[in-house]
């Protein structure tokens, strides 16, 4: 058998070509570091790329969600502020259109439970700076005079909105070419070594890349790639779905709605369409290879739109896309070096397309300067690590 | 009863092999538009020389009939306030309103 | 799901020629439970389409034997016992769950045992300078206005398009009154050894007619020119004037031939496209042909599909015409019937036979046809880059280039990148077009440029329609 073809070595191979790796890039080769992304096949393909680009900067709650959600993820609150801040600024960095409209961010009850999950949620935000407020009905209405009648109340945060998921990877990818990061396309990683010299000979069939460390960028495939160095990396992957209207007036002004109890992110893009998302569950389609939406999310779907903000009960639904989402069971992102695998680090954040950024920043400041601008201790991979016996 | 077609909509409606309905009146952009049931809002529309139907919403460029069977989208118009729908697939009724569409239509 | 699921043992999806012959051949074979499901507000499709209400044919000879053709199958459909609806747009599929939509408010759903995909066919969209002014329309869209409408589309028109269709067209319109004022056909004038094989094998009565056409526009002096195209369309803010260049075989244009002609309405025949997405949308293997419709399932003797118990028949497979895709019909009706087992395998294969020898002719027939008016590459070298290419979007030729000139191959990456195919048309106006843009910078011929992706909605659907029953899991999606 020939000898696989070496492809190079960069001081830094990023596994994963999706917002979370393309960020890491740009900040990593920004900082003067010789970096290398792989990806299995093009970048932005999967979760990253499919999204309803909503930009989750307030705490993400529902009412099945276990008890003590908000206390598994109270240390990503300070993270969603930085991300918030982040946000605000990442087309003039960047140089590059990616769609960021931040008109605020509503969240809606029907309910006094529902009303009770929001009041509890916004407490966390504000301990953590995130500073959103209580609305009740009539001032609501004054903020989003869009909503249908089986609102109750609900909450605001300024700092909120959305962006396009089609632009934000492919611009920091853009970013951090102009760098000197070097991107490989098409080239799926099968397995992970460690070298002699400390490194890591990283495969991908045929061909093997060679680095001093490596970032686990993967996404909902972090657990696959921790396999490959013996690490419980426990984040789990599902099919979910958006779908899109024609284009509409105006009326969302660029805000984020989200339902605290129903599946429901909600938004209107500036050419009118509304884009409905929610984390209504597709499924993988094994003939044509990829998430596709199913009939029920569609209709469910449509349903609380609809009822939420009545203009859309007006529009017509002309397109519908699978996508990814993902999680771990704290809620919480996986962040920095494992301890057990030295020199392999990951950068995994649940709501990835929201906190690539601010994930990649200050990864990269930690690695460049052993700090970071938030703690990364709560995000630690070690926290999976198998107790002694 | 046959209606003298020739004379009606300046000689564009056909007259050969069919008797038309009872004709009904509706606007368009406020001018009275002449129509016979069972034609589309197009047709009549087409029928009184407006081609125009809609102004599209980034380069404000002129845009009418054009796939007749409810596929392109073009065609769209407003209907007692509703926006974005098709001319060619709606059948003209009295006493509608129908106006040019404006970019995505305006808020109501 | 809360709503009830139907359940049918054949769904046939169009309510044109092949879907109502498939229909009459289904039930006559005593299949239980047929259902057809059209999005028109009558039966007929595009080609046997009807009056609206309140027309009422009083010259049956004046209505054209299209017409009377169509009405004989509708007829026949309406006796036959089918289940027909109508006003109803056809969403999604999932295995064979149908997802639709009745008279644009209520959202139902069929499970069929076999399905018969009829969907047909629409007209080729030609991108040229100035194509998307008022005034130009498709000659499927000047048929219906004058056919059915019975209104004349504009005072001088152009007729510009390739085959006989577009010339038995133009005779029908001037008949009816339009004022023609030329005929632009893009091939050369058919050799007399050509029109001769195509005597012999086509069939009689179209020959015939094709024939009477050319007469008759001659007698009323209907300048009729071969291998003209039309390169651009003028005007402010609606057609004013065309301009029309010679081309030579490849219909490429030859400098310094352009001449201009004062018209009102241009009618653009430059043939048709298959409405390929649902089969696309179910997973069949599909082929590429552009001189019948560009991407089309493949199917078996019998029209079966690459997915079992779907079959595919008609112009939506394939551009054959009405009578071709009415033998379709009854072959796919026949043999889902077959393997539905309300026929046995030899009364099948023997009725099957039957409808077999008269596809076989018109087969030939077409090929013939089709080398006599090849879809000459020049045809999408036309526009400039002030094209627009994404009429829904309003992207030219310009904006496609660039992301073209970045490397990128995959049309549905340039939907990604520059929205050009995610309008409401949903891509149907602009995907071969891109294609063939690809295709030309790539070098590669355009069946290795990858089809758009087909995703439910296949067909825009009202959000209210989809929304009017509270779901079962509204409150349990899925976390994060």
């Amino acid at each position: 058998m020939s000898a696989p073809t070496d492809l190079g070595r960069a001081d830094v191979a990023i596994i994963g070509g999706g917002l979370m790796g393309c960020a890491t890039a740009y900040y990593l080769a920004k900082g003067g570091v010789d970096v290398a992304l792989i990806d299995r096949t093009e970048i932005n393909r999967e979760a990253s790329g499919a999204n309803a680009g909503s930009l989750h900067l307030q705490v993400y709650i529902h009412p099945h969600f276990p008890d003590d959600w908000i206390d598994r993820i109270r240390p990503t609150i300070v993270l969603m502020r930085e991300a918030a801040k982040g946000w605000a600024t990442i087309e003039a960095e960047l140089d590059a259109d990616c769609g960021v409209r931040l008109g605020g961010g509503v969240w809606v009850a029907e309910s006094p439970e529902e009303m009770a999950l929001i009041e509890k949620k916004v407490a966390a935000e504000r301990a953590g700076g995130v500073m959103s407020e209580i609305v009740m009905s009539n001032e609501l209405r004054s903020i989003a005079p869009y909503l249908g009648e089986h609102v109750i109340g609900g909450s605001f945060f300024k700092g909120e909105g959305f962006a396009n998921p089609l632009l934000v990877a492919p611009a920091h990818a853009r970013a951090a070419k102009r760098y000197g990061a070097r991107f490989f396309t098409n080239a799926p990683v099968t397995g992970i070594t460690r070298e002699s010299s400390g490194g890591f000979s990283i495969s991908t069939g045929r061909a093997v890349f060679r680095a001093s460390r490596v970032v686990a960028a993967a996404g909902a495939w972090t657990a696959e790639l921790g396999r490959m160095v013996g690490l419980r990396l426990p984040v789990e992957g599902h099919a979910i779905q958006v779908q899109v209207t024609d284009g509409r007036p105006l009326v969302m002004l660029d805000h984020l709605l989200q339902h605290v109890g129903l599946g429901l992110t909600l938004k209107q893009s500036p050419n009118g369409t509304f884009i409905l998302g929610g984390g209504w569950p597709a499924y993988y389609d094994r003939q044509q290879q990829r998430n596709t939406p199913l009939q029920n999310s569609m209709m469910g779907n449509a349903w609380v739109a609809a009822r939420t903000v009545p203009a859309v009960g007006e529009a017509q639904l002309v397109r519908a896309w699978g996508g990814v989402g993902s999680g771990t069971p704290d809620g919480r992102p996986i962040l920095g070096e494992s301890s057990q695998v030295k020199g392999f680090y990951v950068c995994y954040a649940p709501l990835g397309f929201t906190m690539g950024p601010i994930c990649g920043r200050i990864l990269a400041e930690h690695f460049l300067t052993g700090e970071a601008t938030v703690p990364l201790a709560p995000f630690t991979p070690d926290r999976f690590l198998e107790q002694a016996s | 009863m046959a209606m003298d077609d020739m004379t009606i909509g300046l000689r564009v409606r056909v007259k050969a092999g069919v008797t038309r309905g009872e004709r009904l009146s509706f606007t368009f952009d406020g001018k009275p538009i002449t129509a016979f049931r069972g034609e589309s809002v197009a047709a009549a529309l087409l029928a009184a020389g407006e081609r125009t139907l809609r102004i599209t919403a980034q380069k404000g460029a002129a845009r009418g009939v054009f796939c007749g069977m409810g596929v392109c989208y073009d065609c769209m118009v407003v209907i007692d306030g509703e926006p974005s729908r098709r001319a060619c697939t709606t059948l003209a009724t009295e006493g509608m309103e129908v106006e040019t569409l404006v970019g995505y239509g305006a808020s109501r | 799901m809360t709503g009830s699921i139907e359940k049918k043992d054949l769904v046939i999806i169009g309510g044109g020629p092949a879907g109502m012959a498939a229909a009459v051949e289904a039930r006559r074979a005593g299949v239980e439970s047929v259902c057809i499901l059209d999005e028109g507000i009558s039966l007929g499709g595009q080609v046997y389409r009807r009056f609206g209400p309140g027309f009422t044919v009083s010259d049956q000879h004046a209505a054209g034997h299209e017409f009377r053709a169509g009405q004989t199958l509708i007829d026949e459909v309406m006796a036959s016992g089918a289940d027909i609806r109508t006003s109803t747009v056809v969403w999604g599929i999932w295995d064979k769950r149908i997802a639709f939509v009745r008279d644009d408010v209520s959202a139902s759903t069929i499970e069929a045992r076999a399905i018969i995909i009829a969907t047909g066919a629409r007209d080729r969209p030609v991108a040229i300078p100035g194509w998307t002014l008022p005034g130009v329309i498709t000659a499927g869209a000047a048929k219906t206005m004058v056919a059915i409408q019975r209104v004349l589309p504009g005072r001088r028109i152009l007729m510009a398009g390739s085959g006989p269709l577009a010339l038995a067209f133009s005779a029908q319109l001037q008949a009816l009154g339009a004022n023609i004022v030329e005929v632009a056909e893009a091939a050369p004038a058919p050799r007399s050894l050509s029109l001769a094989k195509l005597f012999m094998e086509g069939d009689l009565e179209t020959m015939i007619d094709a024939a009477r056409y050319r007469t008759k526009l001659m007698i009323s002096r209907v300048p009729l020119s071969y291998s003209t195209i039309i390169v651009r369309i003028e005007g402010g803010d609606e057609v004013q004037r065309a301009v029309l260049a010679r081309v030579d075989r490849d219909w490429r244009v030859v400098p310094g031939s352009e001449r201009t002609v004062e018209v009102d309405t241009v009618v653009l025949g430059y043939g048709l496209e298959s409405s390929s997405e649902l089969s696309r949308l179910i997973g069949c293997k599909l082929s590429y042909d552009r001189q019948r419709g560009g991407w089309i399932p493949e199917r078996d003797a019998e029209l079966r599909t690459s997915v079992p118990g779907v079959f595919a028949a008609g112009d939506g497979s394939g551009i054959g015409g009405a009578k071709h895709a009415e033998a379709e019909g009854r072959v796919a009706g026949i043999a889902a019937a077959g393997d539905l087992g309300a026929l046995g395998a030899g009364e099948a294969n023997s009725r099957i036979a039957v409808v077999h020898a008269r596809l076989m002719r018109m087969d030939r027939f077409l090929t013939t046809l089709n080398q006599l008016y090849l879809v000459g590459p020049g045809l999408f070298e036309l526009a400039t880059d002030e094209t627009v290419i994404c009429r829904c979007e309003e992207r030219t030729v310009a904006d496609l280039d660039a992301i073209i000139a970045d490397g990128v191959r995959d049309p549905n990456i340039v939907r990604a990148l520059s929205r050009i195919g995610m309008g409401r048309c949903q891509g149907r106006n602009c995907a071969s077009n891109v294609a063939a843009a690809i295709a030309r910078r790539a070098n590669c011929p355009p069946e290795l440029v990858a089809p758009l992706s087909v995703r439910p909605p296949i067909k825009p659907v009202p959000v209210a329609a989809l929304a009017e029953e509270r779901p079962q899991s509204a409150s349990e999606t899925v976390t994060s």
